[in-house]
């Protein structure tokens, strides 16, 4: 008779690791022998999560025990500071103690920092990415997922009035970085959404340090509220010229008008970007500018109106374009702009970028591609490398 | 002759498994047969046949069988073709025509990702309707196809067998699991005392 038993340890550590058994399934797993008890344990603990709603003290004694007596299991370790953490951060939430165990995770490959407007200040919040990236030898991955609705203090004043920790340096100069990809995603509420924004990156890539910026992948995330829909990414400023990011991905939310002013928002030193756009409202707006309509079929496209097209570009400002040599959209809703049509048309994008070497416009399913070379005459050839991919049920949006 | 040579064929516990005759014996015992079909009037084999456990022999198409990675693996290693059927010794007839079944049904999936990511594993929902029917076996048919899937590297089948079984516990006391796959609960009072209060702060 065989039965479940007859299964070895492998099918079983094969089976408690399926997707849909979640972190209370593999409890009441571990809780079924001692031979379950033991399989289950590396799975329940490979992507830990620890929520602090601010009702309790994260670090109690028990709680301690058990990060340490299994952090060797983990492998993603998210933290996550709800709202009312607040109150009891002026209380006894000490984020010095917070540093210190961290370290306890010195396996973890990829961390995972939330907080739903948490009210830290940009002090602790640099405190966390910093022993997060010098105590984390095998950070590969790291999210930073950010809530912010005021200007957030540098630090907390009156609070903690023997808070002597000083604003910590970047890495040092010997620091290698094992970090290789880093999403950053800033949600913000506020009327001053240029500002927080702006603050929230200086602060993030400050923390993060040079050689990390310049050797990671950026995938960067901002979502406006609605009541700021308005301010749009025209608002935004640009990112400035301080951070030398090597490769960054943006994500446009459907708030985000048009793909033209996001252009802006890019760091000089930047030579390869993505834009990734939510909604087909990006090609929306391009399309009222240009009073063309798209065809809603990528696969059969449309005449396109070329002149139209390069009148609007000729039109928007387009400084600090040269800068880019790879861009690829992707559009996960919507239709590609020009459905399947010749390159001659989208070779118009590249009269725009004279350093431009590739230029991809990805859909589900659709991928069409052109490397463009410039000749020494001031011409340039646009040759399609386009293809069909097959469909993608899943796009992941961040590293993972 | 395949019938015979094949009894002969000495196995080995891995494992817990029984291992699968090595090329070398496989070369071994074919060795006449391998000479006479490399010919170029050699018949066009696109049917091969499977022996189970239980000597029965079946025969199946070529592509179906070579859904199995070992299989694949080893025709690459013997050559183009074989006439003597392939002993399974891990696998009865039962088994190994359910196996069959999903294979010819799948003949034409796309060969899974090479990487092992957990990411790429469809959660248990997604279970195609075909496969859900086709797992509606009693258990013992159950694990048994696991275990088959497992020895002949079938991953797919692999998959849907151990989501299957996931989907079996999930949402379910530990006494409800120990019914249903009739375990034993070895933990004394005062290690479940135990494994509760270490759990504690993980359920918090």
């Amino acid at each position: 008779m065989t039965d479940i038993n007859c299964l070895p340890n492998e099918i079983l550590l094969h089976i408690f690791d399926d997707p849909q058994l979640n972190q209370d399934d593999l409890l009441q797993i571990a809780r079924v022998c001692s031979l379950w008890c033991q399989i289950a344990t590396p799975v329940r603990f490979k992507d830990l999560v620890t929520v602090f709603p601010g009702d309790c003290d994260p670090w109690q004694e028990h709680r301690l025990d058990g990060y340490r007596k299994y952090a060797d299991h983990v492998r993603s370790f998210t933290l996550s500071l709800e709202h009312r953490l607040r109150w009891k951060m002026h209380q006894d939430f000490d984020f010095r103690e917070y540093s210190i165990h961290l370290a306890v995770f010195s396996r973890i490959t990829k961390f995972t920092f939330n907080d739903t407007d948490s009210w830290m200040s940009w002090f602790e919040y640099r405190s966390i990415l910093n022993r997060a990236i010098t105590s984390l030898p095998n950070l590969r991955s790291l999210v930073i997922d950010r809530y912010l609705s005021i200007p957030t203090p540098t630090c907390l004043s009156g609070h903690k009035p023997n808070w002597t920790i000083k604003i910590p340096s970047p890495p040092s100069p010997n620091y290698t970085p094992s970090i290789k990809d880093v999403a950053i995603i800033i949600n913000i509420k506020s009327n001053e959404a240029p500002n927080i924004f702006h603050e929230a990156m200086r602060h993030t890539l400050d923390a993060l340090g040079t050689d990390t910026c310049r050797s990671a992948r950026f995938a960067l995330s901002v979502k406006l509220a609605p009541v700021n829909e308005d301010a749009g990414y025209s608002r935004l400023p640009a990112l400035g010229h301080a951070w030398d990011i090597g490769n960054l991905q943006i994500l446009l939310y459907k708030d985000a008008k048009n793909i033209v002013p996001s252009f802006r928002t890019v760091p000089l030193e930047c030579s390869n970007v993505k834009f990734l756009a939510l909604s087909n409202s990006t090609f929306d707006e391009l399309e009222r500018r240009t009073q063309h309509r798209f065809s809603p079929n990528p696969l059969q496209g449309t005449k396109l109106d070329t002149a139209m097209l390069q009148a609007r570009m000729e039109t928007m400002e387009i400084e600090g374009l040269s800068k880019f040599k790879n861009i690829e959209i992707l559009v996960l809703k919507g239709y590609l702009p020009y459905g399947n049509k010749l390159p001659e048309h989208y070779a118009h994008f590249a009269n725009y970028f004279p350093n431009l070497r590739s230029l991809r416009f990805r859909r589900f399913g659709y991928l069409i591609e052109f490397s463009i070379t410039h000749q020494s005459d001031g011409t340039m050839i646009c040759a399609r490398r386009g293809r069909l991919l097959s469909y993608e049920k899943k796009l992941d949006l961040f590293f993972s | 002759m395949g019938l015979s040579a094949s009894r002969q064929i000495e196995t080995t516990a891995i494992s817990g498994h029984l291992a699968f005759p090595t090329t070398a014996q496989l070369h071994h015992i074919n060795l006449p047969v391998f000479r006479q079909l490399s010919t170029p009037t050699a018949v066009n084999m696109t049917n091969m046949k499977l022996l189970s456990s239980d000597n029965v022999e079946i025969s199946v198409e070529k592509d179906v069988a070579e859904r199995s990675v070992l299989i694949k693996n080893m025709l690459e290693d013997v050559g183009e073709t074989m006439d003597a059927p392939i002993p399974i010794p891990n696998v009865n007839e039962a088994v190994l025509r359910k196996v069959i079944e999903w294979c010819e049904h799948h003949r034409n999936d796309p060969p899974p990702p090479a990487d092992d990511d957990s990411d790429s594993r469809k959660k248990s929902t997604d279970i195609e309707e075909w496969d859900q029917k086709f797992m509606q076996v009693d258990q013992e048919m159950l694990f048994e196809i696991i275990l088959a899937a497992n020895y002949l590297d079938i991953k797919p089948l692999l998959d849907v067998g151990c989501k299957t079984v996931a989907n079996m516990i999930k949402g379910k006391s530990p006494e409800e699991i120990r019914k249903t796959f009739n375990i034993q609960n070895d933990f004394t009072p005062e290690e479940e005392d135990q494994i509760r209060r270490e759990n504690e702060w993980a359920e918090e």
